[in-house]
């Protein structure tokens, strides 16, 4: 097996609210090899996205990662930092996360991109959609012919641009060249007669066509990572499929690595390679898509495969996970395994912080049921959780 | 009515913005000071002295050039079968008596700004608050309804903002005269103020009655209640597709009974906004028509600046510290008016958590 | 069938666009957007009738309208005999403390100002429940009744008090399943009440569904979209495309042997949870579900439809059928656009082979043969030309489907189909219209 592409150690975010210290992402640790579909399951306020949003630099105050590092195999990257800072290289690696601002801005886009739930939000409505693709194009250009140049996003901006832009109404606000990538980008995506459909505006497009276009802006940085957040969540099942579909043409294609994250179990199964499933702001489960679902370990993975309806098996009953997703503000987190309250196999051993077992090379579990069996003799009253 | 959360909105973002703070203290200020006028007001707002005439404010004093008869040895001197006249420089001080200064009669500024913010607030308050009634009615049955009601009240509302607000106050007051209303002023009638002031030695004589502009009230509500039906409308439109709204009609609940348990208590906080932005607009057009002598009253800061107009040469003051005062209540309410749109923000309510 | 609970028969509802005062004094003509476009079903008491689609199709409007919560453009509805559009507003009260509904947003289905005991108390309250008795004691026996249901719901009777947005999804769900109890219903309809909850809470809602049914003898009309759901939920399935039901049926029927193109595909494309679906590549649905604001003639879901019915005279394997359907419903919507064609194929605009050659590679998704081949490229060739209106008619007069001239119905067999395929039988019933002929008049 390659060296992973991406290995993301004990990652930690928090965001400090008005409530109280939020920790949306606790030392979350996993790695996304060479052309392969990584994915992240888990509930709403699991810290999934924040995970996906940690790892591209998009967290925002009043949030911030504390803690953990990055590591992005980029040989180029690894060469320039080794003199100045040798911290954040390790071999062909760099950490990210210690790279200056300007470095991991010019990240996004030839190294990252992204991939958003909701796309008739993630465009500007006032802009074409060729415009705007052409625009992450231009980024790009501009950012090669001038490497990590913090003022890359800047040019073109401006007093002067806004005066130029004003006095020339005909103006285009990129250039054709771009223009011409923009329209070949979205020829890629299956957007029919895309010539047309570049000088659209978002209103124009379905929810499926702007989800596609969402993703041909997403390539227009080549990227080695594409980190799709929910990208299906919002869409019907047939066009899902197309999306899904989509994604895994052009990942065999372009050999992207994906980080993809879902809630949607059934999403996971079709695309990933490997699994890492997410509770309460850690990863509770991590390993190949066949040990999470056929041999999980963790209760809370069991009750979450027990919780689905099955469309091909209508069983009699649905095992659900009893009680309710966990509060994440700092104060009102226990010292234990934050599943223990609505674990059924809780036990003693619980009511402290679980560490991650390695069952073998490639599954990882975050439960004490790794290391033993559970004995009923040794459970704990969960009737002291219960709060409803 | 007021829940903890919106409370505690109110008190942060208080905390948080200095000029929230500004406009509170200038609004409770300019409240008290029209409740308890007959109280603090130095002297009666009518009561003249013709002696002390447009006597400066503190710290200015004047200087005036007349032209006087010429006396010699107490009579009148008379050349060529002429009076003759001279040239006689007079100088005005300013007294503790007057700290605002006097008017052309006489009358005290400051006891006249005092029982002026009555005027304004009684119109302001009144005004607004049958502007809101007819307002928030008109728009919620419009975005309540929607379709063929929606269209009817809201081009009549349209219609009603196509006039220029002022012109058509005026023909308003125009055809249906000036109403007034003395109210009697409980503080005065009562012998409480009258006690107050011989105690602390403040001249006697205060005006026993508020005169409640009527006309006036009916007017700026009739010109300004647009501005609340179409805030109410687009609130009743949104609110309408909650499936809470719906929620209550699949339960058989009355729309009278929908539109106030549901949909009126969910739109109160824009209106609520709207309401302390209206308070100074409406104050402004208050002291707009009795500026231009149509609103009757004869103790209001417009009529005030009326009263200035031909000092302004010789006694700026006259026009000016009434002027002042209207700037200062409306540049309070408004800021009153952003705290409230910061702090009660619809979007903070109803987020369950992180 | 008499026996049903409730009987929809050719239920109707459009919305109308440009429907206001301004537009008619600008003499706008007023656009039809045809949400629910004749649907039949009826449901028995005691069952549970699922009613699937993707979004836009009209089951939320079905749900909504049948209650008279939205006013129908069409048709009727009866509910335990009573025709429900005729009652006047004392029956509809009465009617509705028979019919409740769920909605789906936990968050927006509850009034953010009102206690969760008022909320609950709130439809007793309506209906003058209990009658008799002093206000006091009214009060009380309400907020008691508020309790018990609460409990019922899986929650606790000392959260009376509290505010909606004290509550997660799933605890809000619960809330508005109690609020729809609370007049002892008959029928509850249920507009995808889980499609907002998170897996694991999902199943317990949907568990309490379950047993509520059992408990109180209740029946449902289940909107969702997700399949799985409705195959766990539901008796029997109505499956909705664009206004129209296409299939209906037994759920266990439906789900093992659906008959209908558009049944299948949305099987198809439903990604399973286990490692068997790991790299199954879907035969996704191509283009996206058309407007009902212009829906396609004839069977609404034949500009998707994988299996389309060529005209009896052609000889034609149905990719190939299936891309020049594609081609013909490019040019209809506009997607084929001469201009860039010409300039990639010749910028000079003479040389009408290459314009033929470009323009096939672009917008048709097969190798042409033949006759097919023939009357495609003079199409291409009419559209080189400029002349679009002649590039359509020519291939609509060689490539005419039976799919696009008559619009198939349900019929009355037990599990019927709404599609041609199924012609003869009385699976399907077939409205004869000439929509198309006016359509292609219009353009």
């Amino acid at each position: 097996m390659a060296d992973p592409i991406l290995k993301v150690r004990d990652l930690t975010t928090r965001f400090f609210t008005e409530e109280g210290q939020v920790n949306a992402v606790e030392h979350v640790s996993f790695d996304v090899e060479d052309g392969e579909i990584f994915g992240i399951v888990g509930e709403s306020g699991s810290g999934k996205s924040v995970t996906a949003l940690s790892v591209i630099d998009l967290i925002e105050s009043p949030g911030r990662v504390t803690d953990g590092e990055i590591w992005y195999r980029n040989e180029t990257l690894a060469d320039e930092f080794r003199g100045s800072t040798p911290d954040a290289v390790d071999g062909d690696f760099v950490d990210v996360r210690r790279l200056p601002k300007g470095v991991r801005r010019s990240l996004r886009g030839p190294s990252f991109s992204m991939v958003f739930q909701d796309p008739m939000s993630s465009f500007n409505p006032s802009l074409t959609v060729g415009e705007q693709i052409a625009e992450a194009v231009e980024v790009q250009r501009r950012a090669r012919s001038n490497p990590r140049s913090t003022r890359s996003r800047t040019q073109g901006y401006g007093l002067g641009k806004l005066v130029a832009d004003t006095l020339l109404p005909s103006q285009r606000y990129v250039s054709d060249e771009s223009m011409d990538r923009a329209v070949e980008l979205l020829d890629q995506v299956g957007i029919p007669d895309p010539e047309d459909r570049a000088e659209e505006y978002p209103h124009q497009f379905s929810g499926g066509m702007l989800q596609r276009a969402m993703i041909a802006q997403a390539l227009a940085g080549e990227p080695d990572i594409l980190v799709a957040d929910e990208p299906t969540t919002a869409l019907d099942v047939t066009i899902q499929a197309q999306i899904l579909n989509l994604l895994r043409d052009l990942q065999e294609h372009e050999g992207m690595s994906i980080l993809m994250i879902t809630h949607d179990l059934g999403v996971i199964a079709r695309m990933c390679d490997r699994v890492g499933v997410m509770y309460a702001g850690e990863i509770v489960e991590r390993g190949p898509l066949s040990d999470i679902f056929d041999n999980p370990v963790h209760p809370y993975t069991q009750g979450l495969l027990g919780s689905i309806p099955d469309v091909d098996d209508p069983s009699t009953r649905l095992e659900p996970i009893s009680g309710n997703v966990p509060s994440l503000i700092d104060s009102e987190m226990p010292n234990a395994c934050y599943f223990a309250d609505r674990c059924p196999n809780a036990m003693n051993d619980c009511l402290t912080r679980i560490p991650e077992y390695e069952l073998d090379g490639r599954h990882s579990v975050r439960c004490v049921l790794a290391e033993r069996e559970y004995d009923p003799n040794d459970a704990i009253d969960t009737e002291v959780y219960a709060d409803d | 009515m007021i829940s903890e959360r919106t409370r505690r909105n109110l008190r942060r973002e208080l905390q948080r913005s200095l000029l929230a703070k500004i406009g509170i203290v200038v609004v409770v200020f300019m409240l008290a000071m029209a409740i308890f006028a007959p109280f603090i007001s130095p002297y009666s707002p009518g009561q003249q002295n013709l002696e002390n005439a447009r006597q400066p404010p503190i710290g200015f004093s004047t200087k005036e050039t007349k032209e006087v008869t010429k006396m010699e040895n107490g009579s009148v001197v008379i050349e060529n079968g002429q009076v003759v006249t001279e040239e006689q420089t007079v100088y005005t001080n300013a007294t503790f008596a007057h700290p605002l200064g006097t008017d052309g009669n006489g009358r005290d500024i400051l006891s006249r700004i005092i029982y002026g913010a009555r005027t304004s607030i009684l119109v302001g308050l009144f005004g607004t608050s049958l502007a809101a009634l007819i307002g928030v009615l008109v728009g919620l049955s419009a975005g309540f309804y929607r379709g063929r009601v929606d269209d009817v009240l809201m081009r009549g509302a349209d219609i009603m903002l196509a006039f220029p607000s002022l012109v058509l106050a005026i023909a308003l007051v125009g055809v249906w005269g000036q109403a007034q209303a003395p109210i009697p002023d409980p503080f005065v009638v009562s012998g409480i103020a009258p006690a107050f002031r011989s105690a602390v030695g403040l001249p006697t004589g205060m005006p026993e009655t508020v005169v409640l502009p009527g006309t006036v009230i009916v007017v700026v509500a009739l010109v300004n209640w647009v501005w609340f039906a179409r805030v109410s409308r687009g609130e009743a439109l949104s609110i309408r597709e909650e499936e809470y709204v719906k929620a209550a009609r699949a339960l058989g609940a009355s729309d009278g009974r929908t539109v106030l348990r549901h949909v009126l208590p969910n739109a109160i906080t824009p209106i609520l906004v709207l309401a302390t932005i209206q308070v100074a607009a409406i104050i402004l057009l208050e002291s707009a028509l009795s500026f231009l002598g149509f609103s009757g009253a004869d103790v209001s800061w417009g009529f005030d600046i009326a009263l200035g107009r031909q000092y302004q040469s010789t006694a700026w003051w006259i026009s000016t510290m009434p002027g002042l005062a209207i700037v200062v209540t409306v540049i309070g309410l408004n800021l009153v008016g952003d705290w409230l749109r910061d702090a009660l923000d619809p979007g903070i309510e109803g987020e369950g958590g992180v | 069938m008499t026996d049903s609970l409730l009987e929809v028969r050719d239920l109707q509802k459009y919305y109308f666009e440009r429907d206001t005062f301004v537009d008619s004094l600008l003499g706008r003509e007023r656009r039809s957007v045809k949400a629910v476009d004749g649907i039949s079903f009826d449901i028995q008491p005691g069952e549970t009738l699922g009613l699937v689609g993707e979004s836009g199709c009209g089951k939320s409007t079905t749900g909504e309208t049948l209650l008279r919560l939205r006013e129908a453009t069409g048709g009727s509805v009866r509910f335990d005999g009573e025709n429900v559009f005729e009652m006047d507003s004392d029956e509809l009260k009465a009617f509705r403390k028979d019919a409740q509904i769920v909605f789906q947003d936990p968050f927006s289905s509850l009034d953010p100002r009102m206690t969760i005991g008022d909320i609950i108390a709130e439809p007793l309250k309506i209906h003058g429940i209990p009658e008799g008795a002093g206000d006091q004691s009214k009060r009380e026996w309400r907020r008691d009744k508020a309790g018990e249901l609460l409990e019922r719901v899986g929650l606790s009777a000392n959260q009376l008090d509290r505010y909606p947005h004290e509550f997660s999804g799933g605890q809000r769900q619960r809330i508005g399943i109690a609020r729809a109890l609370a007049l002892e219903p008959d029928f509850i309809v249920l507009d995808e009440p889980v499609s907002a909850l998170d897996v694991s809470v999902q199943a317990q809602v949907l568990n309490l569904l379950d047993d509520l049914q059992d408990d109180f003898g209740l029946t449902y009309l289940f909107i969702a979209h997700d399949l799985s759901v409705v195959r766990h939920i539901c008796d029997r399935v109505a499956v909705m495309y664009l206004g129209n039901i296409v299939e209906l049926g037994p759920t266990d029927e439906l789900f093992e042997s659906p008959k209908h193109p558009y049944t299948q595909a949305l099987l198809e494309s439903v990604p399973r949870p286990s490692t068997a679906e790991h790299g199954r590549r879907v035969e996704a649905l191509s283009g996206d579900v058309p407007s009902p604001r212009n829906p396609p003639s004839g069977c609404r879901f034949r500009t998707r439809c994988p299996k389309v019915i060529p005209p009896d005279d052609l000889n034609i394997d149905q990719a190939t059928y299936r891309a020049v359907m594609d081609l013909r419903d490019a040019l209809v919507v506009g997607d084929v656009n001469p201009d860039h064609i010409w300039e990639a194929a010749d910028p000079e605009r003479v040389d009408e082979e290459a314009f033929i050659e470009e323009a096939r590679s672009r917008h048709v998704a097969a190798e042409l043969r033949g006759e097919v081949a023939g009357a495609v490229d003079t199409a291409l060739g009419h559209l080189a030309e400029g002349d679009e209106e002649r590039a359509r008619e020519t291939l609509r007069r060689r490539f005419e489907s039976p799919c696009e001239t008559r619009r198939p119905a349900v019929g009355d067999a037990p599990h019927p189909a709404a599609c041609h395929l199924f012609e003869g039988s009385d699976e399907v019933t077939v409205i004869e219209t000439n929509e198309s002929a006016a359509i292609e008049a219009d353009d």
